[in-house]
C-alpha cells in the first residue's frame, strides 16, 4: 500500500487552520492545491525572464519563447501526444467550446452529436448552443446505474450514418466511474472511422496516467488547475488531422501567418488556436506540476487514492443512513464519493463539516442532468488527491456522524 | 450563535408551521435550481389584507425550511402589503442566524416568494 504522507510538506495550505481546526481539504474534484515548486516557478519566471512570447528578438523575450515552447513539448509527452498536438486554452471548458464553435463549419442541419447522462455541463451546454445555430440533433446516452458506466452496446445502439461527433467523459466528477474510453472510441471507430470521438479528461488527467494515442481519441481536454497547476490554463489535446481540419476559434495576433486587405491565412496547429497572448506564466507553472506528479509517479498516486478510497468504503459501510452514487468496485472509481445522509440536505452536511475544518462540496456539481437520473436534488462530493491522508478519510467520516448526530 | 443551533435544529425535525391551508386567498412557490430548497407559501389574509393564517410546505436544507417557520411566526397578524416591503437586510436581520453569503438564497427564498 502507498502513502504519500511526505508530499504533504510541499504544500503551504495544507499547514493551515479552518474554524480552529486544521484544514482537512477533500475538494480536489473542483481544485487543487499548489505545491512549492509550481509558486516558485511563477514567481521565478517573473522575476527572470518574463516577457511576451513569440513576438520580440531582444533576450528575454526569446527565453521566454523557449521556457514556454519547452513547456509545450514536456507536457505533451506527459500525455504521450506529439507537441504540436497540444493547444493551452483557459481551461477544459473553454477547450470544448473551442471544438464545438470550430466544428460548426463542418456539420450541417440534422447531423448528430452524442454525450451521455453524466456529462459535465462543460460537455452538454457548447454542443447545445451550437445545435441551436445549425439544427443538429444531441444525443444524450444512458450508462448503467448499476455499474455506473457507460457501456459500449449503448453507445453501438445509438450511432447512425448522422452521426458525426462522440464526446464523453473519462471519469466522471461525481459518480467517480472511470468509463471504458478505449473501448468507447473502438466501438465508434469500427461503424464509422470518420465520425470524430473526443474526451474529457478534466477528472482524469490528474490521477490516472493519460496515454493519448493509447486512447484511440481525436480529442482529449483538461484543465491545469485541478492537476496541481495554475488556474487559467487548459489543453486540447487534438489529432493532428483533427486539428487541421479545425475553423479557428479565436482570431487575432500569433495564429494568422498574414494578413492583408484581401486574405488571411492561419498559422498550423496548435498555433491556429492559440490568439493572442497566452497564460505565459500559466503553462510555466503547469509544466512545474507536471515535472512534479512525475517526480512522485502517476502510479503512485494512483495506488495512493485508491488506499483511501478503500478505507473511506470500508468505513462507511455500516453507516446505513448513507448513500452513495456510483461504481461499487473500488477500482472502477477515481478518487471520490457522492453522497447523501437520509433526511439532510446535502449543503446541511456540508456545512457542518465546514464547521470541522473539512472542505467538501454540494450542490450538483455542474451536472444537473445526472442528477436528474438519479432522482436526487444535490449531494455531497468528498474528493481526494495525492496529500489527503487516511487520518483525513476518518476525520472526514467522524465529521458524517457528528452531522448524523446534529439532526437526531 | 451556531448555525446548527438547538432552534434551527428543532424546527427543522418538528415544523410547526409545516402543512397546507385550504382555500388560500394567496399561494405561490419557489425553488433554488441549483440545490432543489422548494417552498410553497399559503396565506389566509382579511378583507384589510391582514395576514391571518400562513403554513408552508416544501423540502430543502435546514436553513430554508427553518427560515420559513421563522418567517411565518413574524407575519402572522401583519398586513400582507407591509411584508412585501420588507428588505433582505432586515429579513436576515429578523432570522438572527449567522447566514454565510453561500447560504443566504437558502435562507431568503421564503422571502423571495412573498415579495415577487
Amino acid at each position: 500500500m502507498v502513502d504519500l504522507g511526505f508530499v504533504r510538506k510541499d504544500f503551504p495550505i495544507l499547514k493551515k487552520r479552518v474554524n480552529g481546526k486544521r484544514l482537512v481539504y477533500l475538494d480536489n474534484a473542483a481544485s487543487s492545491q499548489k505545491p512549492v515548486v509550481v509558486i516558485e516557478s511563477i514567481k521565478s519566471f517573473y522575476e527572470n525572464k518574463y516577457s511576451n512570447i513569440h513576438r520580440g528578438l531582444h533576450e528575454l523575450s526569446q527565453e521566454a519563447s523557449e521556457e514556454y515552447e519547452e513547456s509545450r513539448k514536456y507536457i505533451a509527452k506527459f500525455f504521450n501526444a506529439k507537441t504540436e498536438e497540444l493547444v493551452f486554452t483557459k481551461n477544459a471548458t473553454e477547450s470544448m467550446n473551442l471544438i464545438a464553435y470550430s466544428m460548426l463549419s463542418q456539420l450541417k442541419k440534422g447531423d448528430e452529436i452524442i454525450i451521455s447522462q453524466m456529462e459535465h455541463h462543460a460537455n452538454i451546454v457548447p454542443w447545445h448552443l451550437i445545435s441551436n445555430i445549425k439544427k443538429i440533433k444531441i444525443k444524450s446516452i444512458p450508462f448503467n446505474q448499476e455499474t455506473g458506466l457507460i457501456e459500449p452496446q449503448t453507445l453501438k445502439k445509438n450511432l447512425t450514418k448522422k452521426t458525426k461527433l462522440v464526446s464523453l467523459t473519462h471519469a466522471s466528477n461525481v459518480l467517480g466511474s472511470i468509463n471504458p474510453i478505449k473501448e468507447l472510441s473502438k466501438t465508434v471507430k469500427k461503424y464509422n472511422s470518420k465520425i470524430i470521438f473526443g474526451s474529457d479528461l478534466a477528472q482524469s488527467a490528474p490521477h490516472l496516467k493519460i496515454d493519448f494515442k493509447k486512447l484511440g481519441i481525436d480529442f482529449g481536454v483538461f484543465s491545469s488547475h485541478k492537476m496541481l497547476g495554475p488556474s487559467g490554463v487548459g489543453g486540447l489535446i487534438g489529432k493532428t488531422e483533427f486539428l487541421n481540419e479545425l475553423a479557428p476559434f479565436m482570431g487575432g495576433g500569433d495564429m494568422i501567418k498574414s494578413v492583408s486587405h484581401k486574405k488571411i491565412t492561419y498559422q498550423k496547429p496548435p498555433y491556429k488556436f492559440e490568439a493572442g497572448t497566452p497564460n505565459i506564466e500559466g503553462v510555466i507553472g503547469l509544466k512545474a506540476a507536471i515535472v512534479y506528479l512525475n517526480r512522485i509517479g502517476m502510479k503512485q498516486i494512483r495506488e495512493h487514492e485508491l488506499g483511501l478510497l478503500k478505507t473511506l468504503m470500508n468505513e462507511i459501510k455500516d453507516l446505513d443512513y448513507l448513500e452513495y452514487y456510483g461504481p461499487k468496485k473500488i477500482k472502477q472509481r477515481t478518487g471520490l464519493l457522492s453522497f447523501n445522509l437520509k433526511n439532510i440536505h446535502a449543503h446541511d452536511v456540508s456545512e457542518i463539516l465546514n464547521q470541522q475544518g473539512i472542505a467538501t462540496r454540494s450542490g450538483h456539481h455542474c451536472a444537473q442532468l445526472l442528477h436528474e437520473h438519479l432522482k436526487i436534488d444535490a449531494s455531497a462530493r468528498a474528493s481526494f488527491y495525492l496529500y489527503n491522508t487516511k487520518e483525513e478519510v476518518i476525520k472526514l467520516v467522524e465529521g458524517i456522524k457528528k452531522t448524523k448526530e446534529v439532526f437526531s | 450563535m451556531d448555525l446548527y443551533g438547538q432552534e434551527i435544529i428543532e424546527l427543522y425535525k418538528n415544523p410547526p408551521h409545516k402543512k397546507k391551508l385550504t382555500k388560500p386567498t394567496f399561494k405561490k412557490s419557489d425553488e433554488n435550481v441549483s440545490c432543489g430548497d422548494k417552498l410553497t407559501l399559503y396565506l389566509i389574509t382579511d378583507k384589510k389584507g391582514k395576514i391571518t393564517k400562513a403554513s408552508y410546505t416544501g423540502t430543502g436544507c435546514a436553513i430554508s425550511q427553518a427560515s420559513a417557520n421563522i418567517f411565518i411566526d413574524e407575519i402572522i397578524g401583519q398586513k400582507l402589503s407591509a411584508i412585501k416591503k420588507i428588505k433582505e437586510e432586515e429579513f436576515i436581520e429578523l432570522l438572527q442566524i449567522p447566514i454565510s453569503p453561500a447560504r443566504r438564497k437558502c435562507a431568503t427564498l421564503i422571502l423571495k416568494i412573498i415579495k415577487n
